[in-house]
């Protein structure tokens, strides 16, 4: 009892040489996993929404292709981020494309459309699609966000 | 000459944590996990030729016209549309026919439509592999084997096809 009451409060320190590194790779961790929100979701492309959807695996390629309607009903193509304003150099930049990822013939194509875009014109893409051989295509939805 | 006194250069490294910590906060701040989302689709070669031929008692036709309403096998539904497809779809597979659903699509008919539909069918096409892995191998879907698994895919092995019309 009396040993107890002897002892003298001891000042705890915390040893922190460490905490520089643990932030460090934290940093790095967050560093490595941010994207930057890409340019092309800022064009005004309103995308449908619907309760079923997939996931989609980041690490795959893909091509990326916009369909964006303007107020007036005119259409703008961007694909790889690079506008078309008519089919035919759409055509043509696919066929391009082919010829770049002949050795991945099972690409993937991410397509971003208008929600009000009329359904010939989304047939027309798909059929440019089909005649350069690119069958995978990945319609993107709309993440719902609270 | 002078005599220098040389000490060993130091640098100051008690502030590195706190740039570190700043940097950190930004980028946790900056980070989103979201993961996109998307109806995938496989398309079709190019087709040329002949139209190929379906039986009747094996196809669901879906009809959307340019004012964006839907027709399930001729008929106009309103609510509860997925319920009519699985209720069609069903019917086919318990009588072992692979069905073969036919969007017809008019040209005028909107994008978010379209969409729409693909996910109703991809959605009761899921529902009913789930419907089908309990009461064929009485356990859920995602833990069926491999054969299991490919049995169902087969024997509910269904096309999709799509066209468009003017009128």
């Amino acid at each position: 009892m009396r040993n107890r009451k002897n002892r003298k409060p001891r000042d705890i320190k915390f040893n922190t040489t460490a905490l520089p590194d643990i932030v460090f790779m934290l940093l790095f961790f967050f560093m490595v996993v941010t994207v930057m929100k890409d340019n092309t979701s800022e064009r005004a492309v309103e995308l449908p929404y619907t309760q079923y959807a997939d996931y989609i695996k980041s690490q795959d390629a893909y091509v990326l292709i916009v369909i964006e309607q303007s107020e007036v009903g005119e259409l703008k193509y961007y694909i790889e981020n690079k506008l078309h304003s008519n089919l035919k150099s759409v055509d043509n930049h696919l066929a391009k494309l082919r010829t770049d990822h002949i050795a991945d013939p099972d690409i993937s194509v991410k397509i971003k459309i208008d929600k009000y875009t009329s359904m010939k014109y989304v047939n027309e893409m798909k059929s440019l699609l089909q005649d350069n051989s690119f069958f995978k295509v990945k319609y993107l939805i709309k993440n719902m966000e609270v | 000459m002078p005599r220098r006194n040389r000490k060993t250069p130091e640098i100051q490294s008690g502030s590195i944590a706190d740039i570190a910590f700043l940097l950190l906060i930004f980028f946790m701040v900056c980070t989103t996990f979201q993961r996109e989302k998307s109806i995938p689709m496989v398309l079709p070669p190019p087709y040329v030729g002949p139209p190929g031929k379906v039986s009747d008692s094996r196809v669901l036709s879906l009809i959307i016209n340019a004012d964006n309403e839907i027709m399930v096998e001729g008929q106009n539904i309103i609510t509860d549309i997925e319920a009519d497809i699985t209720k069609h779809l069903k019917g086919m597979v318990d009588n072992n026919k692979k069905p073969y659903i036919s969007i017809k699509l008019h040209e005028n008919s909107n994008y978010e439509r379209y969409i729409n539909v693909l996910a109703m069918v991809k959605s009761s096409i899921k529902n009913l592999k789930e419907v089908y892995a309990i009461q064929r191998y009485n356990t859920q879907y995602n833990q069926l084997t491999k054969d299991q698994y490919h049995q169902l895919t087969k024997m509910m092995s269904i096309t999709i096809s799509e066209s468009q019309y003017a009128l």
